[in-house]
């Protein structure tokens, strides 16, 4: 069988997977933060920190074991610096506008959520905005991995913190997925007792909540945070475990990427994305880059798995009698989101990826991405919340 | 007095799903064309053809899904419940 039919099939699966567990966990990170900020309520952030912890204790025994070995798994470690910083900062103001980060626009999308349509068509703009001005302007590329040594890690071992931290050990990434993912299962566990404990209290009754029931399978309920968590760590373990026993080269998470896909499929009839209009000519620049089309793949499996997703996504809407085409009261609401889709679509390329391909996948591939993103991520969702408590 | 029933949306979710699959069945026919005039890491033949292939078959499983949900909203009518109001909690400003 061609090993790239067998690659994407599998990752196809997952993306359905992926779809479900989005939009029965509600699994956004905005949301998640939102409601931990204005009502104290933990319930999407647990099933964030246990998807976090799960999947990246997996991949550290994966590696660890050497069913991956660490040296494919570092072909797939991009390079991480001060564009994480910068383009995080500007992702987490564009989806704190939006309400819905990547992962909590594909369900709401899925859903019928008409705003979050919008949200998509701001990120299509915005990423050809960042191909064709941005990335040629500043020449993007050479940036990121030549002139600020100081502030960039260079792709492959030299991002690999199992390698800075215990050189060739093959116990290295076991015991960095103990310090990262070990934080993150803690944190989850203590906010679920925390939870556990508040409801215990205003009922007067000892409160737990099952992992799984017949209603969640059935698509009745939504999935517990851990289920969600659960079905997060899953699908990452696919993909990897997909990509390396087919085509022998580790792919992780991402979703920003295939929609750079989505914009060369939906303009390539019309105009040649490939063309040297984005080419220009700036002489106090040291090298000059094309678009940023021309540096992508055509398609990647995380391309199937966008579409997937999203068909997953709507499946068990529909399945779940959640599925209904929703307008915002406040028309203005389009406009926001288009600009909040532009901000993220840029953020998110600036950045080499948005919460999932650069924050998760960062954690996943053990490098300083995701430690990188996390800070102004939350800074930027921070101001866009004071930002639109002051003009609303 | 019964509070008014609300309107499933569902036969939008059914065409949606099978706009997924048109999708990506028609990005799968691009393919080639795009591969054509790609500057930095052409595809080969092989991975032309598995990718492919591959956009194909899930787009026709798309579809396929859409006229299974379509068989259960309109033929066994177990799909036409109440929609439920996930708004709450999910999204503001609606």
């Amino acid at each position: 069988m061609n090993p790239y039919f067998l690659e994407y099939s599998l990752v196809a699966i997952a993306g359905l997977i992926f779809g479900a567990a989005l939009e029965r966990g509600r699994m956004c990170f905005v949301l998640a933060t939102n409601n931990m900020i204005m009502a104290r309520d933990s319930k999407i952030l647990e099933g964030i920190l246990w998807a976090f912890g799960i999947s990246v204790l997996a991949f550290g025994i994966i590696e660890s074991l050497g069913i991956v070995p660490i040296q494919a798994a570092v072909t797939g470690v991009f390079p991480s610096g001060w564009y994480d910083l910068v383009g995080a900062l500007l992702f987490g103001f564009g989806i704190g506008l939006c309400g819905a980060c990547m992962s909590g626009l594909i369900f709401r999308a899925s859903s019928g959520f008409t705003q979050n349509w919008m949200q998509l068509f701001g990120i299509l703009v915005g990423t050809i905005f960042f191909a064709f001005l941005i990335f040629p302007l500043t020449n993007f590329l050479y940036w990121i991995l030549h002139t600020i040594p100081w502030l960039s890690i260079k792709p492959g071992f030299s991002d690999y913190i199992p390698h800075e931290w215990f050189g060739n050990a093959v116990w290295g990434p076991f015991v960095v997925a103990l310090i990262f993912g070990g934080f993150f299962l803690v944190l989850g566990l203590y906010l679920t007792k925390r939870r556990f404990a508040k409801i215990s209290k205003e009922r007067g009754e000892n409160y737990k909540e099952p992992i799984i029931t017949w209603n969640m399978l059935k698509f009745k309920e939504p999935y517990s945070p851990r289920l969600g968590g659960l079905l997060f760590a899953v699908v990452a373990i696919i993909v990897l475990l997909a990509s390396y026993f087919t085509v022998h080269k580790v792919t992780y998470m991402g979703v920003t990427t295939p929609y750079g896909s989505f914009d060369t499929y939906i303009l390539a009839p019309f105009i040649n994305l490939y063309t040297t209009v984005g080419h220009y000519k700036a002489s106090f620049l040291p090298k000059i880059s094309s678009n940023w089309f021309q540096i992508v793949p055509v398609a990647i499996p995380m391309t199937l798995f966008v579409i997937t997703t999203f068909a997953g996504a709507t499946a068990t809407a529909i399945l779940g009698g959640e599925f209904k085409w929703r307008v915002p009261k406040r028309k203005i609401m389009f406009l926001q989101n288009f600009i909040g889709g532009i901000f993220t679509g840029v953020g998110a390329r600036i950045a080499l990826g948005c919460n999932i391909g650069t924050l998760w996948s960062g954690f996943l591939m053990f490098s300083w991405a995701g430690a990188l993103f996390l800070p102004t991520l939350v800074l930027g969702m921070y101001l866009a919340l004071k930002f639109q408590q002051a003009i609303w | 007095m019964a509070a008014a029933k609300k309107k499933n949306h569902n036969w939008c979710g059914i065409t949606l799903l099978a706009l997924y699959g048109l999708f990506t069945i028609y990005a799968s026919f691009l393919l080639s064309s795009l591969n054509k005039g790609k500057v930095i890491g052409k595809l080969s033949d092989e991975t032309l053809t598995g990718i492919k292939e591959a956009f194909i078959l899930w787009g026709v499983i798309m579809i396929i899904g859409a006229i299974l949900l379509l068989i259960r909203e309109y033929v066994l009518k177990s799909g036409q419940e109440e929609v439920k109001d996930t708004e709450r909690g999910v999204a503001p400003h609606y």
